[in-house]
């Protein structure tokens, strides 16, 4: 009998004492961790469970907060080992191309979805041309997995790679050159092109009425003073198409980005933390 | 040994009281286990945090606080887990357990150490002005009026990573004019130069403020030119050449004149900022007494 008694509080230890380290306990945890988007440790929990497991649900959690993190890499390196039997299979694809996009690795996503037929891993191939310095495909083909709503925004953004809106930096130099100020005014730089006007006047007239009464020093301090601000301003306006140019192109880049982040990058959404 | 299909006959067997007994052992079992398991991790987390492994101590009270379900740890999981975001100097984490930690204490000392420790954080991320605002709430809460002195020191902290060596000193001499942190507040603030002074001396004489900061090579060179083109503006004004004047004066005097009170200025800063480095360093290095 005394026996019997020591078994039953031992059995009671087995079932409800069990370690707060044991697998099952450790992958509550490491849920609840997830879902409070503490990721790092998430990861560590669900990596101890996944090596007695190998569990896919638990591998696609990893790949998953490893994105979260930012760790594209490491993301995509679990991301690649979901095989067709996997219900993941599908998902892991699409977040394989946008671990890929996100680490700016565009030729990997080619040789990865290039061969697809699925219409979602497709949209993200060509949102990678839109990001890289491919040569960019026909529109109609380019728009062929893209519909409804996603079709105006893309059609904006190939478009705009195919005839990007830049302005020639030696246009702006040589406009200014012949009108000071113009080749600010023809990059948008519009009080500045008229500041330059009006200053680079200023000094013509200090320098011409100088010499006119005689001061040939102030004359030629004035006209030195004045070649060397348009020469500044012919040089400054060239810069200035220049960066026109760049805050043109990371526009572009920024609402690629922003299309793709609306769009969850054509993933969909998860049910994990409902 | 007794199997489990042995177990199981002889729990059939027995008459109703029998298995009353048993049910009971078992109950008592379950409980006390429990109990026992979230105490040895609450020990493990613990051990952790004492042997300075934050990350993991972090881990261990978060998986305490998720097991506790009766919340009877919750109150040492958070405080704890603040702790660690702030050796880790992950401070707005730090803030956020010990007000979770706040909302689970059981006593007016655990909300006093929540409290106090929030701003201890908002001191070492100097983000004093809050720090401050909790100390004010604090000494006008009547259930901390016991605590007058120590939220003194800590506003006399607060006031140090402000850079109001003054008011340091004033919070210090408050708690006792014997304090040792009102000594040495005050004869920080002593050696530190005053930046108006600086400002409004070189203004009337140019030069004087980078003198009162102890550059003399710069100073004298401030006065000097400061002089020249001075002279070469009045001579010009003088002589009718109001153009001449006006451009001596616009893109030289003028220029040296403010670049004069702005070195001024800058040196003060550099200077006071050298004193009060070295007086944060003492206050880390040598300082005994109680820090944030």
């Amino acid at each position: 009998m005394n026996k019997f008694i020591i078994l039953i509080i031992l059995s009671a230890e087995i079932i409800c004492g069990q370690s707060f380290h044991s697998s099952a306990m450790r992958k509550l945890f490491a849920d609840h961790l997830f879902c409070a988007q503490d990721y790092i440790r998430a990861i560590e929990e669900y990596e101890k469970y996944y090596r007695i497991t190998s569990e896919d649900t638990v591998l696609f959690k990893i790949a998953l907060s490893y994105l979260k993190l930012e760790n594209y890499d490491n993301a995509a390196s679990r991301l690649i080992k979901f095989t067709p039997e996997s219900e993941f299979y599908y998902k892991s694809r699409l977040e394989y191309l946008k671990s890929r996009i996100l680490a700016r690795d565009y030729l990997t996503i080619k040789e990865f979805a290039d061969n697809s037929s699925i219409k979602n891993e497709l949209k993200l191939l060509n949102m990678s041309f839109l990001l890289y310095d491919y040569v960019m495909p026909e529109e109609k083909i380019f728009l062929l997995p893209f519909d409804g709503s996603e079709l105006n925004t893309v059609t904006g953004l190939y478009r705009h790679k195919i005839n990007p809106p830049e302005k020639s930096p030696v246009i702006a130099g040589l406009l200014s050159a012949i009108v000071p100020g113009a080749g600010k005014i023809y990059t948008n730089q519009i009080s500045d092109g008229l500041t330059a006007f009006v200053l680079n006047g200023l000094f013509a007239f200090l320098s011409y009425n100088n010499f006119k009464h005689d001061h040939q020093f102030r004359g030629w301090l004035f006209a030195a003073a004045g070649s060397l601000f348009y020469a500044g301003n012919v040089y400054g306006s060239a810069v200035s198409a220049v960066i026109y140019n760049s805050r043109v192109e990371q526009e572009f880049y920024k609402n690629a980005y922003d299309f793709l982040e609306s769009k969850n990058y054509f993933i969909g959404e998860y049910e994990f933390c409902r | 040994m007794i199997s489990w299909s042995q177990k199981i006959t002889l729990l059939v067997s027995m008459n109703s009281a029998g298995k009353l007994i048993v049910t009971f052992l078992f109950i008592c079992s379950v409980s006390l286990t429990a109990q026992t398991g979230l105490g040895s991790l609450v020990d493990f987390a613990d051990s952790l945090y004492k042997a300075g492994n934050y990350f993991d101590a972090i881990t261990e009270y978060k998986r305490l606080l998720f097991f506790d379900e009766e919340g009877e740890h919750k109150f040492h999981a958070n405080y704890f887990i603040a702790s660690s975001y702030k050796e880790g100097a992950i401070y707005s984490e730090a803030v956020r357990f010990f007000t979770l930690a706040e909302i689970s204490s059981a006593s007016i000392d655990q909300i006093y150490d929540c409290r106090i420790e929030t701003v201890k954080i908002n001191i070492l991320r100097r983000t004093t002005d809050r720090a401050n605002k909790i100390i004010d709430q604090m000494i006008s809460d009547h259930r901390f009026y016991d605590k007058k002195n120590e939220l003194k020191y800590w506003k006399g902290w607060s006031m140090i990573f402000s850079n109001d060596w003054e008011e340091a000193s004033n919070q210090f001499r408050d708690i006792s004019p014997d304090h040792d942190l009102f000594t040495f507040c005050s004869k920080v603030n002593d050696s530190l130069y005053n930046e108006s002074l600086a400002r409004i001396i070189s203004y009337i004489l140019p030069g004087s403020g980078q003198f009162y900061a102890g550059e003399y090579l710069s100073g004298s060179l401030s006065l000097l030119w400061n002089a020249l083109w001075g002279y070469l503006t009045f001579q010009a004004f003088i002589e009718d050449r109001v153009f001449d004047g006006f451009v001596i004066a616009n893109f030289l005097w003028l220029r040296f004149y403010n670049g004069n009170v702005y070195n001024a200025e800058k040196f003060v800063r550099e200077k006071n900022s050298i004193i009060t480095g070295r007086a944060l360093d003492f206050l880390q290095y040598e300082y005994k007494g109680m820090k944030p």
